[in-house]
């Protein structure tokens, strides 16, 4: 609230202070309201009671000064205040009236000048110090207006997204729990591969796979080497294992993994994949655990390499091997130790006959 | 031991029927309940062994089943969904493991037998996570009391697919050892997380 008295120019006293009292008893009251339930303050009483104070106290403000005491391009009663009122019926019935208001309280203001005895010739200083303020009054009043309707607007935009969220968790979790069902209680073992592969095809669109990547695709990743895109091509690895193998893959991945170099996300998913296929074609596994983690505790340590490691294992349950009796498990060693040393990397492979299969990389 | 005396929580009477049927005769179901109210009230009066509780599940989830009996009984929790943050919280609230859905009927048994038997229930996917938390914990405050380098062994082992059996073997330690590793890390996370709350009330001026 902004008032600007001076004394000096008043011809009726006891007016000024009767509006700046009223001013005050009408804020006291709002404020008071506005700590109880704001929302009354934009039900159409207190914006219209609000409206018509800010009028009468510009109307009557042109009687308490002194006649052509410069009344209308300096000295009114009360400046911010009424145009609260202008903002109040902005915020609460959108721009049209809050520019109407506008005009109206601009209006007002002329009407005080109009009492005060201010000539309003088209041409004259006054009428320009008057329209002024109207033009502001109601631009304030509509732009807010619009601003409030936006708001409002992105304000529901958002409550019925996160209502729509909540719907769609709830299915998700539904048609998971029923796939998962379908899986386990069947004989079929065409029916349950199909409710897998489903089951994978929705937690792979739940986790969001980045844009540019696409499950069973041959992953052309354009990605900046997010974990995220490691994530989904390992996932599109296990998937084609599990359709090719009827076996299980668990991934199993730190949520903390430092984002890789693109080539090197790409031959780490490579060498997953090849690990893969030698547990299903050769080691007859049932179920694979691919693990990777940040590489801290377990870092060979090499001159030269970029930050950004991980160390990743792909185990399997399978046959296993005798590695003194197979030379480097069966092309294994190429395939992946290939994709990994070129990218700077370390193979290890831990197999016992009968006691399944490890596969370590370090990159 | 003898037939283990369970009850089934999970908002969906399907699945507590499939899992019913899954479980044979090693094990009694003594009640089954749809809600955590119901889940609670049904351990009060029941005392099981073992609770197969599913981690979201109307009043509050698996987390507030935890927390309401974990000092009573054995929970474990069921999710359709693996690695997911509420699930941690279950665990360090004293859950003793959890299981994905998905999980194959034999595994779940056999699974749930171990439970039922006081041995935690750590797939390779909630190591994993315990992992993580740990890695974060010692990043973010020095106090916190973190694993040795040998539960992190463990730990590793568990996450990367191996059987208690076969980290025993490659560690040179017996099973119940490395059962006891497994056991002392729930503890030193529930722990964590303890401090982690008490930590937080104390810069936030909670009394």
């Amino acid at each position: 609230m902004v008032l600007v008295v001076d004394r000096h120019l008043l011809v009726r006293p006891w007016l000024a202070y009767g509006l700046v009292a009223l001013a005050l008893v009408v804020t006291v009251v709002l404020t008071v309201e506005l700590r109880a339930d704001a929302a009354k303050l934009l039900q159409p009483p207190a914006v219209v009671g609000e409206l018509v104070v800010a009028c009468a106290v510009f109307v009557l403000g042109g009687l308490a000064y002194e006649s052509g005491g410069g009344f209308a391009s300096s000295q009114s009663l009360g400046v911010a205040w009424p145009v609260a009122s202008v903002l109040t019926a902005a915020v609460a019935w959108g721009p049209l009236a809050g520019l109407l208001s506008g005009v109206l309280v601009g209006l007002a203001r002329v009407g005080g000048a109009v009492l005060n005895g201010v000539a309003l010739a088209f041409d004259s200083h006054d009428a320009v110090a008057l329209l002024t303020p109207l033009v502001i009054f109601a631009i304030a009043g509509g732009t807010l207006g619009y601003l409030a309707r936006l708001l409002r607007r992105a304000e529901s935009d958002v409550a019925a997204a996160k209502a729509r969220e909540e719907v769609a968790r709830t299915l998700h979790d539904g048609v998971l729990q029923t796939l998962a069902l379908v899986e386990r209680r069947t004989d079929d073992p065409d029916l349950a591969r199909l409710a897998r592969e489903q089951e994978l095809d929705l937690r792979a669109f739940l986790a969001g796979p980045p844009a540019g990547t696409r499950r069973g695709a041959a992953q052309p990743v354009n990605g900046r080497g997010a974990p995220g895109d490691l994530l989904s091509q390992l996932r599109s690895a296990g998937a084609t294992y599990e359709r090719a193998y009827g076996g299980r893959v668990d991934l199993v991945l730190a949520d903390d993994l430092p984002a890789l170099d693109p080539a090197v996300a790409r031959a780490l998913a490579g060498a997953v994949s090849e690990a893969l296929t030698n547990a299903g074609k050769h080691g007859g596994a049932d179920r694979v655990t691919v693990f990777v983690e940040p590489d801290g505790h377990e870092r060979p340590r090499r001159p030269g390499r970029r930050a950004g490691h991980v160390f990743c294992s792909v185990k399997d349950d399978g046959r296993g091997f005798d590695p003194a009796a197979v030379a480097e498990g069966m092309g294994l060693s190429r395939s992946v130790r290939g994709r990994i040393e070129e990218v700077g990397g370390r193979v290890e492979l831990v197999a016992r006959e009968g006691a399944g299969t490890e596969v370590r990389l370090w990159v | 031991m003898g037939v283990i005396r369970v009850v089934l929580a999970d908002d969906h009477p399907i699945w507590r029927t499939g899992v019913r049927t899954d479980l044979g005769d090693d094990f009694d179901v003594v009640g089954e309940a749809g809600d955590v109210d119901e889940a609670v009230a049904l351990v009060k009066a029941e005392r099981p062994d073992l609770v197969v509780c599913d981690l979201h599940m109307p009043g509050g989830g698996g987390l507030a089943v935890v927390r309401a009996c974990s000092g009573e009984t054995r929970i474990v929790m069921l999710t359709v969904s693996e690695a997911e943050r509420d699930l941690l919280d279950a665990v360090a609230a004293g859950a003793v493991g959890y299981l994905v859905k998905s999980t194959p009927p034999d595994e779940l048994r056999v699974a749930l037998l171990r439970a039922g038997g006081g041995e935690p229930v750590f797939s390779p996917a909630l190591a994993g996570l315990v992992l993580g938390e740990f890695r974060r914990l010692s990043r973010s405050s020095g106090d916190v009391q973190g694993l040795t380098e040998r539960e992190r062994e463990v730990l590793q082992l568990v996450a990367r697919g191996h059987t208690y059996k076969e980290i025993g073997e490659q560690l040179f330690i017996s099973e119940k050892t490395v059962e006891n590793h497994v056991r002392n890390i729930l503890g030193k996370l529930h722990l964590s997380r303890k401090n982690e709350l008490i930590r937080y009330a104390l810069e936030h001026g909670i009394e």
